[in-house]
């Protein structure tokens, strides 16, 4: 099962984690999107500025993900 | 330093002071939770997301940028997290240098750089209702002007 984060608005909308069966099928950020969009029943991981964190670190599109990763999205950042 | 904990922006530049009794010139910055209203809702306080390590890295990586960037002694970024009331310090930045316009510069990149790109999601909290924020457009033309290279060197 991997782990998946919603950060911001997002984890109000969804939950603020929650765990998933990945299929083996899906092996990139990108690939990820629209199955999730599917599961949750949304169009919000369409949007290019929900970016992915992959166990702790930034991740690119094309980043490799696998059913043990903990993967948190996040809407755009800013404090102060 | 991120944390659920009150920011004492006094005390934080005492002490900061005190480290750095060399420095000929100190400057400090310090946000606050703006006493006003939004959406004809009063502001009851901002909740403030971070999601650690990288948010903590990720400033500590910026800090250290500063260092080399500018000619500075020192940087200290302090930064809440949590519920922060009206009227109390989100965040406070101070830097110290031989001269002057370092320390400016320094400053204003660094809170230029919390504003946009540190990893927080804000959240204002009114009595009725509560809305995730995001930056605003003049956040990000703010930020874009440390990405020309020359521009450290620049004098204002």
């Amino acid at each position: 099962m991997a782990e998946l984060e919603f950060l911001g608005r997002l984890s109000e909308r969804f939950a603020p984690k929650m765990q998933l069966s990945i299929p083996a099928s899906i092996k990139s950020i990108a690939a990820l999107r629209p199955w999730l969009n599917e599961q949750l029943d949304s169009d919000a991981f369409s949007h290019p500025s929900i970016r992915a964190i992959v166990n702790g670190k930034v991740t690119a599109e094309d980043g490799a993900i696998s059913d043990k990763d903990i993967i948190a999205f996040y809407p755009p950042v800013g404090g102060g | 330093v991120i944390s659920d904990a009150p920011i004492f922006p006094h005390e934080s530049l005492e002490q900061f002071s005190k480290v750095n009794e060399y420095a000929g010139a100190i400057v400090s910055f310090s946000g606050k939770v703006r006493i006003d209203k939004h959406s004809g809702d009063e502001t009851q306080a901002l909740f403030l997301q971070a999601y650690d390590p990288i948010t903590r890295t990720d400033i500590e990586n910026k800090r250290l940028e500063s260092l080399t960037r500018w000619d500075l002694d020192d940087a200290l970024i302090q930064h809440r997290t949590g519920e922060i009331l009206p009227g109390e310090t989100i965040v406070f930045v101070a830097t110290a240098a031989k001269h002057r316009r370092d320390a400016f510069l320094a400053a204003d990149f660094l809170m230029d750089y919390l504003k946009t790109e540190a990893y927080f999601w804000k959240k204002e909290i009114g009595h009725k209702t509560s809305k995730w924020i995001e930056p605003k457009a003049t956040d990000y033309d703010d930020a874009k002007r440390w990405v020309k290279p020359d521009l450290k060197d620049k004098k204002i």
